[in-house]
């Protein structure tokens, strides 16, 4: 962060600019795309973020009467990368989908229609896909926290005193559930403005989102670049800020108005199933298709616009697509692995000194990612280790460790510490009583904890970009490039293998609970 | 006789050349043995990534050497990488060690004395390299010897003849073919090469004046009122009206073979050819050239000041301008790029190489007629400025 703000106040040593200017700014300002993209910036950050909550508040009834069910669903969509899903959500709403082309038969359409559909200007294919990803992600932080309320006596009682179903979960259930989701909410804000991945896929590119311009700009064969990028990077910053306090104001009124509701009486009301199914049906048909499209477009020989099915099958050609995608999984795998070892190591160091979750760790989850990121790899090509291995290691852990912790902490407070105690009575020394009793008694959290942390590794793509340098290529690094627009059978081949690796993380984590 | 003289005179010139080389040659084949090149080249294209594959492959085979093909999305990424390697004081162990660049990527490493330079004359294929192609000068800049010429590329049009019967074939007339068939012309974003070749292409055919130089203030004015205003009739009618672009060639054949569009352009001008036999395009595509011939250059390899395996990398360049990996990259089965080499110059089994089967949609030399070269790559960089500065707004 440092980095960025000297870089941004005009400071760039390299390029022999070395007392502070206005530079960096006026750059930012010559930049003719800038009106747009902050609007489009902001759109994309403000709707994904309210829907995703939205969706999420919606879904809690059925999420609390399908505890177990749930879990395999909103996982797998949490495991399966933004850009793996951004390919298939492309491969469904694009003007040459599979939509237009079921509706081609009846609008009689030879070829696509020339509607915008993906690359949108207003952003509304990449609002999809996050909406997509952030309310599965708020579902599992509600569904974590659901248990620690009580759920059923509470809608009792708000039952007794005359409120429908519906209104007692809003006016009872969610202001509890508010004091777990506030942070992921800010998180989620957080990470819409900053993501670039799904904008490269799925959103508009002239101009792209501020964050896709920090990244371009800082590869940029002109250093001077590096100065708007700065900029940039602190106003997505600002942004985040904003955002961030207009989540906690808006939460404060939300709250009273819900008093002041609650206060007016009581209404019977329906129970919301119905609105449940009209945003979680054609939602979770969405993600299914998209997911599933995944392997039918990676297998295809040759599927054009107007068929409905693939005309015959490769399997020579996806023999080439998929080796030529073994370099990027070995680094995913060696990375992701070592990231998510690195990650645990130090949450349960932590958590073992009773210590709670880091605030330093969790700062990092609220600030958009490219304006870290930036800093970051300034240092990085001063210590002369950008490119290298060890470098997206270090920018991977510092997105997979608050994770790992957030998704350890609560876990690792409801065993009773009453075990440790009585084990340290019976003589068990600090490190014998945490091999034999404080992980034993935490392995299902733990092993939960490691395939967050391995699937958090494998989707990150900016991180990887800043550290690698272009050098060191992962699948989700790969799904994008090929996701800008090359064939889609090689984009749906890279998006597949980069799904499947968290995804056989979270299939393993889940056999073993 | 003039000829066979001529050949003689050579041979003699030559000869003393290649013991020279070969002395030095022999050493650096021993000092490549072992290494790996980080061979930094635009990953865009899968017949592109293929051929540096198979390159590797036979590099392993032959030298002991190791290819790694790093995937760039954009070559500004190295080029930026180069520069920091530079500020940050790194002289040697630098991060690539073979370079794909061209035009102003080219322009800003050498005005920063950041290649190695006059590598070209070293190596022994050297001598096979064709003169007569623009193969010592790059975007009119001349490259000294700094780079090594590894393949031809010439801009061309490619369309679905099923759809698009009569494509205009100037590019005056693209704006008036663009009214009757609306949104079925892409070219991808001015930010990407492809896309700002389409505009200069339109560039020397409307205001052909002062090209190969750098523009002047005056010079530009006048030049970017008569193309800018073409664009203008042209841009509403494009794909998307003109609002959305494809990010780079890949995306603009993707779109053609989904039937989005009908016309776009390539730099391959086996791409139809290509296409079909990858079945990344419809049977029915095919590639012309506009009257009066379009823009050609040659695509380069260079090695980085700072390379931690020149010596490798130069075995690699000098692979590239083999017979044999040229002629292999003249098949339109991989990837169909004319030739550096003067056939002329090679032995008549060499040259045998080079008859390969012709494909559907492959262009012969003579339809892809006249090669007209390539503004000086000032214009290109204010040209992309001008077309972001109209189009992000």
């Amino acid at each position: 962060m440092i980095a960025t703000t000297t870089v941004a106040a005009g400071l760039l040593p390299a390029l022999n600019r070395s007392a502070p200017s206005f530079e960096a700014w006026s750059a930012l300002l010559e930049w003719p795309g800038l009106a747009a993209s902050v609007a489009l910036t902001l759109r994309i950050a403000v709707v994904s973020t309210a829907a995703s909550l939205a969706t999420a508040l919606l879904l809690t009834p059925w999420l609390e009467r399908h505890r177990r069910a749930a879990a395999p669903l909103l996982l797998s969509l949490l495991a399966t990368p933004h850009a793996a899903l951004a390919v298939g959500v492309s491969a469904l709403i694009a003007s040459s989908g599979l939509f237009t082309r079921l509706l081609a038969p009846l609008a009689g359409w030879q070829v696509p229609p020339d509607v915008v559909t993906a690359r949108d200007p207003l952003g509304l294919a990449v609002m999809l896909a996050l909406v997509l990803k952030e309310a599965a992600f708020l579902l599992l932080v509600a569904r974590a926290a659901l248990p620690r309320l009580d759920v059923a006596g509470t809608l009792r009682v708000a039952g007794s005193l005359g409120h429908g179903p519906a209104r007692a979960w809003a006016l009872t259930v969610h202001p509890q559930l508010w004091v777990s989701l506030k942070l992921p909410v800010m998180a989620v804000l957080a990470f819409s403005l900053g993501s670039a991945d799904v904008p490269l896929v799925l959103g508009p590119l002239t101009p792209p989102p501020l964050a896709v311009e920090v990244a371009r700009w800082s590869v940029d064969p002109d250093l001077a670049r590096l100065l708007p990028a700065a900029a940039a990077s602190m106003v997505l910053v600002a942004m985040s800020v904003i955002g961030v306090l207009a989540i906690h104001v808006a939460g404060r009124a939300a709250g009273t108005a819900i008093r002041t509701f609650a206060a007016a009486g009581p209404a019977p009301g329906g129970n919301g199933r119905m609105m449940a199914l009209a945003v979680a049906g054609p939602l979770s048909a969405i993600a299914a298709g998209a997911l599933a499209t995944l392997p039918l477009w990676a297998g295809a020989a040759s599927w054009r616009f107007p068929d409905l099915v693939p005309t015959g099958w490769t399997s020579t050609l996806l023999r080439t697509r998929l080796s030529g995608l073994f370099d990027p999984a070995v680094a995913t795998v060696g990375v992701g692995l070592a990231a998510t070892a690195l990650a645990l190591l130090l949450a349960v160091v932590r958590l073992a000194t009773g210590a709670g979750a880091s605030r330093l760790a969790l700062f990092v989850l609220l600030l958009p990612q490219p304006a870290m990121l930036f800093g970051a790899q300034v240092l990085l090509v001063r210590l002369g280790i950008d490119g290298t291995m060890g470098a997206v290691l270090m920018l991977h852990l510092v997105y997979v460790l608050p994770y790992v912790l957030l998704a350890l902490a609560g876990p690792w407070r409801a065993v009773d510490a009453r075990y440790a105690r009585a084990a340290a009575a019976l003589g068990a020394g600090p490190l014998r009583t945490l091999l034999r009793v404080t992980l034993p008694l935490r392995a299902t959290p733990l092993l939960a904890a490691a395939a967050i942390g391995f699937s958090v590794s494998c989707g990150l793509y900016l991180p990887t970009v800043f550290a690698g340098g272009g050098r060191i290529e992962t699948l989700a690094t790969r799904t994008v490039a090929l996701g800008l627009g090359a064939d889609r059978r090689l984009a749906a081949a890279a998006g597949l293998a980069a799904a499947a690796l968290p995804l056989l993380a979270f299939a393993s984590a889940w056999r073993r609970r | 006789m003039t000829l066979s003289r001529r050949a003689v005179l050579l041979a003699a010139l030559a000869a003393p050349m290649a013991a020279r080389a070969g002395g030095n040659w022999a050493q650096t084949l021993l000092a490549a043995r072992g290494k790996t090149v980080f061979f930094n080249a635009w990953g865009g294209d899968e017949a592109t990534n293929a051929f540096i594959a198979w390159a590797g492959e036979r590099l392993r085979m032959d030298h002991g050497i190791e290819v790694r093909h790093v995937r760039l999305t954009d070559t500004g990424e190295a080029v930026a990488r180069i520069v920091a390697e530079r500020a940050a004081g790194r002289t040697e162990g630098g991060s690539a060690d073979l370079l794909w660049i061209n035009g102003p990527n080219f322009l800003a490493l050498k005005q920063a004395k950041l290649l190695r330079p006059g590598v070209l004359d070293g190596l022994p294929n050297a001598a096979l390299v064709d003169g007569a192609k623009p193969t010592r000068s790059d975007f009119t800049v001349p490259t000294d010897g700094d780079e090594v010429p590894w393949r031809m590329a010439k801009l061309v049009f490619v369309h679905d003849s099923a759809r698009a019967k009569a494509p205009p074939r100037t590019m005056a007339d693209m704006p008036a073919w663009c009214t009757v068939n609306p949104g079925r012309l892409a070219h991808p974003t001015a930010t990407n090469f492809l896309g700002a070749t389409f505009l200069k292409q339109a560039l020397i055919e409307l205001a052909p004046d002062g090209l190969d130089q750098p523009p002047t203030e005056a010079g530009y004015a006048a030049a970017g009122q008569t193309l800018f205003g073409w664009y203008d009739t042209l841009r509403p009618n494009l794909w998307r009206k003109g609002q959305d672009f494809p990010a780079d060639g890949g995306a603009a054949t993707s779109l053609l073979n989904d039937g989005e569009i009908d016309l776009t352009l390539s730099f391959n001008p086996a791409e139809a050819a290509n296409g079909i036999a990858h079945n990344t395009l419809p049977a029915t595509a095919r590639a012309y050239v506009l009257e009066g011939g379009t823009i050609g250059n040659c695509s380069f390899v260079a090695i980085p000041y700072d390379a931690a395996n020149p010596e490798a990398a130069l075995v690699l360049a000098d692979f590239l301008l083999s017979p044999e990996a040229q002629a292999h990259a003249a098949d339109p089965n991989y990837l169909g790029s004319p030739t550096v080499l003067d056939l002329a110059k090679l032995s008549p089994p060499a040259r045998q190489r080079f008859e390969v089967s012709r494909l559907p949609g492959t262009l012969t030399e003579a339809e892809l007629g006249a090669t007209l070269p390539e503004p000086h790559p000032a214009w290109m960089t204010r040209i992309a400025t001008d077309w972001q500065a109209r189009v992000l707004r």
